[in-house]
């Protein structure tokens, strides 16, 4: 029913055959059709935060989503919060000083340019669409219009996810709520993430108690010693969940 | 307007305002508006769209999930009462769309299911217009300035909604379910990791822990792992709980037993 260019990009990863979902064939379809190296498909929280993985593909694009959230900035970030694509051809140049540690390290990982679209309804933030390339260099003006084309079939694909949730009211009493959370997979609503990062924030729960701090000051203290041991927070949390590292306090150890 | 109807008028605007001060979905939540209008003013039919970035109308919320009226608002993306409300910011009135040869397409969609009047008004943010609320009629006419005032006062109801969706995750407004959800599954994550930690336990086990107080107290999952996250509920409790769960449970379920308050004194 939806008309145009985008809807034409949802009909055909619709119809595409795959035994995957949709939203990881959109993340395909999108870095076939555009000369980027990579696609991700992130969500984010009503601030703007990065907030899940729905799919990604195509070279580093998770390392990337990681880095960001790793880092607490980025262009996917920045375009999420300011509600503007941010376009970045050369990152180790030109992000140096908006962005210094990802600049610095996300070339490393084979990510040398950042187009990131904010996918937005009305005044609500949905998502980020963040494309990126192995090499420097900017998009085309055609390029440029074709991504703004699937960030606008993303922002539908997104909110017709989130019109296939259950039924609000009576059945998302609290007993209901509980089970059915109890036994779902990573989802967010009716979306399913292909990585929510859930030992990341299980690690922030045991930082907390240890230290005896806000969740928000542990998520902090977990980013800046991953940090200065030179690794990703995803690896340290693993290492703090299996009590293989670091808080020490009245529970284990 | 009648007394039965104002009766009505006002539980609309408290039920919208409530919803708003709770914290409810903002689809729950434009869904409900277009309900309302519905059956308060004189359309067989309502739904709301908003704008994204590029001004492409989305369907946010509508009466009925019937795919015709689904229909009229998508097609709205082209042209349309709706779309031209969009644009102009102003209230756009097609009383009788036969005589109309300003939507050609969206006309015949509209007749092909039964409907032969249309209004919009638009959903505004000072001078910035977010969407629009398209109301459908089966028979040709106005709807009479009383009802365009509510339609547009139900309208800006909508639009604070939105804005105060935008101020951010910190002030109890509505969110979209999807991050509600998203905000859960982190504060759930979270206290399994902090009762983990004080019970020297695995996250598996500290989530059956979390499961079942949540379950005996009858309190969302979230809510629970909320309380321990923020220190409203501690550790100690949750974990003591279970090891000290009887066979059958004689002296749970007093009521105020799973509350924050309770578990501090």
């Amino acid at each position: 029913m939806l008309r145009g260019r985008p809807a034409r990009i949802l009909t055909a990863v619709s119809a595409a055959p795959g035994p995957d979902g949709v939203p990881p064939r959109f993340v395909r379809a999108c870095a076939r059709a555009l000369p980027v190296t990579g696609v991700a498909l992130s969500l984010t929280s009503a601030a703007g935060d990065l907030g899940g993985l729905v799919a990604a593909c195509g070279g580093n694009a998770a390392a990337l989503e990681d880095l960001q959230f790793d880092l607490g900035e980025g262009p996917c970030l920045d375009a999420s919060r300011s509600r503007e694509p941010v376009l970045v051809a050369d990152l180790a140049r030109d992000g140096r000083e908006r962005w210094p540690v990802l600049a610095a390290e996300a070339p490393r990982a084979g990510i040398a340019a950042v187009f990131a679209y904010p996918l937005q309804v009305g005044p609500l933030r949905l998502g980020v669409l963040g494309l990126h390339r192995d090499r420097p260099g900017g998009l085309e003006e055609a390029v440029h219009a074709e991504a703004l084309q699937f960030a606008a079939a993303a922002v539908a694909l997104l909110l017709h996810l989130h019109s296939r949730l259950p039924a609000t009211g009576a059945a998302r009493g609290p007993v209901d709520r509980a089970g059915t959370a109890a036994a779902a997979p990573p989802a967010a609503a009716g979306i399913v993430l292909a990585d929510d990062r859930a030992v990341v924030h299980q690690a922030t729960g045991v930082v907390s108690a240890s230290a005896g701090v806000s969740t928000g000051t542990a998520l902090l203290l977990l980013r800046a010693r991953a940090y200065a041991e030179g690794r990703g927070v995803r690896a340290l949390a693993q290492d703090v969940v299996a009590a293989r590292t670091w808080p020490t306090g009245r529970g284990h150890r | 307007m009648t007394q039965e109807r104002e009766g009505e008028v006002t539980r609309s605007f408290v039920s919208l305002a409530t919803a708003l001060a709770l914290g409810a979905d903002i689809v729950e939540l434009l869904t409900r508006l277009t309900t309302d209008c519905a059956h308060l003013l004189d359309v067989a039919s309502a739904g709301l769209v908003l704008g994204d970035q590029r001004g492409v109308l989305h369907v946010m919320a509508a009466s009925s999930d019937h795919a015709r009226e689904l229909e009229l608002f998508q097609i709205q993306r082209l042209e349309g009462p709706c779309q031209d409300c969009y644009r102009s910011g102003a209230p756009v009135s097609a009383p009788d769309l036969s005589g109309s040869g300003r939507w050609p397409r969206f006309a015949r969609a509209a007749e092909r299911h039964g409907f032969s009047s249309v209004h919009a008004v638009p959903m505004r943010l000072r001078t910035r217009t977010l969407g629009a609320l398209g109301l459908f009629g089966t028979r040709p006419g106005r709807l009479n300035a009383e009802d365009l005032n509510l339609a547009q006062a139900l309208a800006d109801v909508a639009s604070v909604a939105l804005v105060q969706h935008d101020t951010g995750v910190d002030s109890p407004s509505v969110s979209l379910q999807l991050q509600t959800a998203l905000n859960a599954r982190v504060v759930v994550e979270q206290a399994k990791g902090l009762l983990a930690y004080s019970g020297r336990t695995s996250p598996q086990a500290a989530f059956q822990l979390l499961r079942s107080y949540a379950g005996e107290h009858q309190q969302q999952l979230s809510t629970v792992a909320g309380w321990v996250v923020h220190g409203d509920l501690p550790a100690r409790v949750v974990l003591e709980h279970a090891s000290a769960r009887p066979e059958r449970d004689d002296e749970g379920g007093s009521g105020g037993e799973g509350g924050p308050a309770a578990a501090r004194g």
